[in-house]
C-alpha cells in the first residue's frame, strides 16, 4: 500500500513539474507558428494603405494593366520600397521608387525604366491593430515632360484597421488625397478607400475606390511561409471617363532582416 | 508619452514639408490625358505595390521586437494563428 501511495505522489509531483514546460512549449508553439506566416494576401489593389515597410524591411512590386492607353494596349510600373524607423515605437519612413511605363513604349513618349517617380509614406501604428500614415507619391519625377507634367505628385493621408469577422477578418482602409486619387482635373481632395475580406491570412477579396476608379480584385499568398503576394482584379468597373473595363494583376515580394 | 508624441508630429511635419514644393508645383489638379497611361493610376500603382498595398509582409515587426502593436498586418497574423489548424490554409 505505501509503495503505491509513493507512485502516486511521484506520478503528481512530475506531472506539477512539467506543466510549466508544457504550457511554455504551447506558448513557443504558437509563438514559432506566428513568425512562419509570411505570405499575406493583399489589403487592396491601388489604393495606398496607412502601414508599410520599417528598418529592415525591403519591398519590391510590379503592377500591370490593360488600358486603351498606347499600341500595346497595356502598361505597367516597377517599384521596390525601403523602410526607416519603427512604426511601433514612434514611426517608419517608407522610401520608395518606380519605373513607369514597362511595357507601353509603343504610342508613349517614354520607354522602359525612362520615367519615374518616388514615394514617401510617414506612418505609425496605433492600438488595436490600426495604423495611420501621410504620404506623398510621384515626388521627384523623371522623363519626358510630357509624363512630368502628366503624373502630378499626389499627397494623402490614410487610415488602416484590421477587424475579426468571426473566425474571418477585414482589413478596411479609408483616406483623402489630390490629384490621382481626385477627379480628373478638379482642385482639391477627394476621398479613397478599400476593404478586403480576408478568408484567411492567404486570401482576400478586394473591393477599393480610388478616389477616380472603382475595382475589384481576388489576392493570394500562395506559400504560407514565403511572402510572396499575387492580386488580380478589375479596374474601372464604373466605365468611367469613356474608358472600358480593365484587367490589372500585381506581384509582389518582402524581405525582412530584422 | 509625450516626447513620443511630440517626435510623431515632427515626422509628420517633416514630410507634410517635403511634399509642399511638389504641391505648389502641381499648379492645376488632375492627371489626365496627355501621356499614354497617366490618369488611371498604373504609373503610380508599382509604388504600392511594393509598398504594405501589394506587399504586407514589410509591415511586420521583425522576432526580435516584442511588445510591438504590429498594426493590421500583425493584427492578421494573430488573428488567424488563434484560429484552428483545419481551419486554415497550408500550402
Amino acid at each position: 500500500m505505501k509503495v503505491k501511495n509513493k507512485t502516486v505522489l511521484v506520478t503528481g509531483a512530475l506531472m506539477l513539474a512539467s506543466a510549466p514546460a508544457w504550457a511554455q512549449s504551447g506558448s513557443e508553439a504558437a509563438s514559432a507558428a506566428a513568425s512562419e506566416l509570411k505570405g499575406f494576401a493583399a489589403p487592396a489593389l491601388q489604393a495606398p494603405v496607412a502601414f508599410g515597410a520599417r528598418w529592415g524591411t525591403f519591398g519590391a512590386g510590379v503592377y500591370g494593366q490593360t488600358c486603351d492607353c498606347n499600341t500595346d494596349d497595356a502598361d505597367g510600373s516597377l517599384g521596390v520600397a525601403f523602410g526607416l524607423g519603427d512604426p511601433d515605437k514612434y514611426a517608419a519612413l517608407e522610401v520608395s521608387a518606380v519605373a513607369a511605363s514597362l511595357f507601353g513604349d509603343k504610342g508613349a513618349s517614354d520607354g522602359f525604366g525612362e520615367a519615374g517617380s518616388i514615394g514617401l509614406k510617414l506612418h505609425t501604428n496605433l492600438p488595436g491593430f490600426a495604423s495611420f500614415a501621410v504620404g506623398v507619391n510621384g515626388t521627384g519625377r523623371w522623363g519626358s515632360e510630357s509624363y512630368k507634367n502628366s503624373n502630378k505628385s499626389s499627397v494623402y493621408a490614410v487610415a488602416s484597421k484590421m477587424l475579426p469577422v468571426g473566425q474571418f477578418a477585414t482589413i478596411l482602409n479609408i483616406g483623402i488625397g489630390d490629384e490621382i486619387y481626385n477627379e480628373p482635373n478638379k482642385s482639391g481632395a477627394n476621398v479613397f478607400g478599400s476593404a478586403a475580406f480576408y478568408f484567411t491570412q492567404q486570401i482576400s477579396v478586394i473591393a477599393e475606390y480610388t478616389g477616380r476608379f472603382t475595382n475589384a480584385a481576388v489576392s493570394v499568398a500562395p506559400f504560407r511561409s514565403f511572402p510572396l503576394t499575387v492580386t488580380l482584379g478589375a479596374t474601372n468597373l464604373g466605365e468611367r471617363y469613356g474608358g472600358d473595363v480593365e484587367f490589372a494583376g500585381s506581384v509582389g515580394v518582402g524581405f525582412a532582416f530584422n | 508619452m509625450r516626447k513620443h508624441t511630440l517626435i510623431k508630429i515632427a515626422f509628420a511635419a517633416i514630410v507634410a514639408g517635403a511634399s509642399l514644393p511638389a504641391m505648389a508645383q502641381s499648379g492645376s489638379s488632375g492627371s489626365s490625358g496627355t501621356s499614354g497611361s497617366a490618369g488611371l493610376g498604373i504609373d503610380f500603382a508599382g509604388l504600392s505595390t511594393a509598398s504594405g498595398t501589394g506587399n504586407p509582409y514589410i509591415s511586420l515587426p521583425g522576432s526580435s521586437n516584442p511588445g510591438r502593436m504590429g498594426g493590421p498586418i500583425e493584427g492578421l497574423r494573430e488573428h488567424f494563428t488563434k484560429t484552428k489548424p483545419s481551419q486554415r490554409s497550408s500550402f
